[in-house]
């Protein structure tokens, strides 16, 4: 059958029916759960210009120059300012809605040129362990902070360092106070600004097979949320200097930007860090046909271990 | 007709001939650009190699030494090394082996992949500057491009020099001991060999020492032959020009947190080579080491 309508006719319904549809959908409210991100990145911009101004000293060439004094070796605070251990299975989305307070955007803000200002971006993940500003990432994420200082090397530009927690609010970076190269976490330390941060509990045993889930900051995606399992768990002892590295792989995805963000467990405890990724492919010298990537994380026992019971 | 799509498919044919030739003649190019650029960056190596060595002394011979030790008892972690004792009458040098082995195995091997496997391979950038006339004696280290002067002052070691001797390759020794560092040493020191030298803080002797134990055998210079020059690989004694600016207290903790970042690439995404501008001969070759934090046993106790 031919369908022959007349165009006007046609376009009269069509714009009736966007104009119904229209009204119908301003007249429902936003649902809460959609977040406009980078707006609140643009706002950490405006927090920590103000907070620059009233901490004039609180930069990155200030942490570089105490840097080597901050750090510590052994303990690094008590394990009574963790949080306590959750015990309740939770579903996904209970789940999400917990550790998205925990979770933080980690970033720098850069003197940049051609609008002769400072601003803020994001570029990893970290998480809150005190309330009152202790924070995991990777060392990877902090380590030209380490090195520049123990080197007297200054990058010009480079003007501070924060954590941005779901509702927006910036916590500028104090200091860094405990590093592990070759497992790739460090302990940073954010000032609250008075207020505290949602600490998420550290659990120490979880073996293959265990259920995760990821929440992290893969570029251009904020509080980005994926599960998985623990789907190996290996340590390597290189025997010139003794040193161990330990790997919990998972199966729950993320990318680049996800950094230091946590993996939590069906309980809302944290049982690693994200690391790194390792891609496999079946012509490994021309990069070609590639076949999967192994997702490499932090054990949160390592983490747990600077804490002293 | 038929002629027209004869026609075309032959020009076609010749269009991807003469596009494959000219992906040809570009490939060529660029693997000759490289090639004239990796001659370049070579020639510009070897030329600060050359200013960086111009006032350096040029050592008679070498000592070289298989050195042994226990750092880490809890854990039996043994460090291993090639070490050398470059000879003047005027200085003498006591450095790793490893870079100077190294290079001498390529120039033998131009085409060939890998090192010299009879090599420890565990390069540690601690030098032992000693002029013999004044007994003088500088302990440097080299972290990346930074000279850290560690300890300037004038060595008199109270040796002990016995009649006991016994034969380390075809050197006659004397044997000789001291108790420093809270250890008890014993050295063994020829005269058949010109000058003095000795490794570490071992010096003082009327001879060049050839091997060196601690009473517990947990510190151990073994002689492993002598070393000349060779073409191609001149045996220099250099003084650092200059030293870092950063203050010496803070030298164990740059030391241990280079040591556990120097097997990535760190340093380089940090910019920390880009404090020193230019390329980087072989002076600034990233090293490895004795892992700083898990010394338990140090060779001076005291």
């Amino acid at each position: 059958m031919k369908i022959t309508l007349s165009l006007p006719r046609v376009a009269v319904s069509a714009c009736a029916a966007m104009a119904i549809s229209l009204s119908a959908f301003a007249s429902q409210p936003v649902p809460d759960y959609y977040t406009d991100y980078p707006a609140k990145i643009g706002h950490v911009t405006e927090q920590l210009r103000e907070y620059m101004s009233e901490h004039p000293y609180s930069t990155t060439d200030s942490m570089q120059n105490h840097v080597l004094d901050d750090l510590k070796d052994g303990k690094i605070a008590d394990a009574k300012q963790l949080a306590p251990l959750r015990k309740k299975k939770l579903s996904a989305e209970e789940l999400y809605n917990l550790c998205r307070k925990s979770t933080l955007v980690f970033g720098k803000m850069e003197h940049v040129d051609f609008i002769n200002n400072d601003s803020a971006y994001s570029n990893a993940s970290a998480v809150a362990l005190t309330p009152d500003g202790i924070c995991a990432t990777n060392f990877h994420v902090i380590s030209d902070i380490v090195l520049r200082g123990a080197f007297d090397y200054r990058k010009p530009g480079d003007i501070t360092r924060f954590v941005m927690d779901c509702d927006g609010n910036a916590y500028p970076m104090q200091s860094v106070i405990a590093i592990d190269a070759l497992n790739d976490f460090a302990l940073i330390k954010v000032d609250t600004r008075g207020g505290k941060l949602t600490p998420a509990p550290l659990n120490t045993a979880a073996r293959q097979g265990t259920k995760v889930y990821c929440l992290s900051n893969p570029s251009g995606a904020y509080f980005h949320f994926t599960d998985g399992m623990v789907s190996n768990c290996t340590r390597t002892t290189d025997k010139r200097n003794g040193h161990t590295k330990y790997i919990m792989e998972i199966t729950s995805d993320y990318g680049v930007g996800a950094s230091g963000g946590p993996i939590y467990d069906e309980y809302g405890n944290i049982v690693a860090l994200v690391s790194s990724t390792f891609s496999l492919y079946a012509n490994p010298q021309q990069f070609r046909n590639f076949q999967m990537a192994y997702k490499q994380t932090v054990p949160a026992f390592l983490i747990r271990e600077r804490f002293s019971d | 007709m038929k002629k027209t799509i004869f026609t075309t498919i032959l020009l076609l044919a010749l269009g991807f001939s003469a596009s494959a030739q000219n992906h040809g003649g570009r490939n060529r190019q660029g693997q000759e650009d490289r090639e004239a650029k990796a001659k370049e960056m070579q020639a510009k190596m070897k030329e600060e190699a050359n200013a960086y060595y111009a006032n350096a002394d040029t050592a008679e011979y070498g000592v070289r030494y298989r050195m042994k030790y226990l750092f880490n008892k809890e854990q039996d972690l043994t460090f291993e090394e090639d070490r050398v004792v470059l000879i003047t009458p005027k200085v003498t040098l006591d450095q790793s082996y490893e870079g100077i082995g190294e290079t001498r195995w390529i120039l033998k091997n131009p085409n060939g992949q890998g090192g010299d496997t009879s090599l420890a391979y565990h390069l540690t950038p601690d030098y032992y500057f000693f002029y013999p006339s004044s007994g003088r004696k500088v302990n440097t280290y080299r972290i990346i491009s930074e000279e850290f002067k560690l300890k300037d002052f004038t060595c008199d070691n109270k040796w002990n020099i016995t009649d006991e001797e016994k034969t380390i390759g075809e050197y006659k020794c004397r044997k000789a001991t001291i108790t420093k560092g809270g250890r008890e040493w014993t050295a063994w020191f020829t005269n058949d060999l010109p000058h003095v030298g000795a490794p570490r803080d071992f010096n003082g002797l009327p001879g060049v020492v050839l091997e060196v134990t601690d009473k517990d055998n947990e510190v151990r210079w073994m002689f492993n032959g002598l070393v000349n020059h060779i073409e191609g690989d001149t045996l220099f004694i250099k003084y650092p020009d200059r030293f870092t600016d950063i203050p010496l207290e803070r030298f164990p903790k740059v030391l241990r947190i280079s040591a556990t970042c120097d097997q990535s690439n760190y340093m380089q995404t940090a910019g920390i080579y880009d404090k020193q501008k230019g390329s980087y001969p072989l002076k600034y070759r990233p090293s490895t080491g004795i892992d700083a934090c898990l010394i338990d046993n140090p060779i001076e106790k005291e």
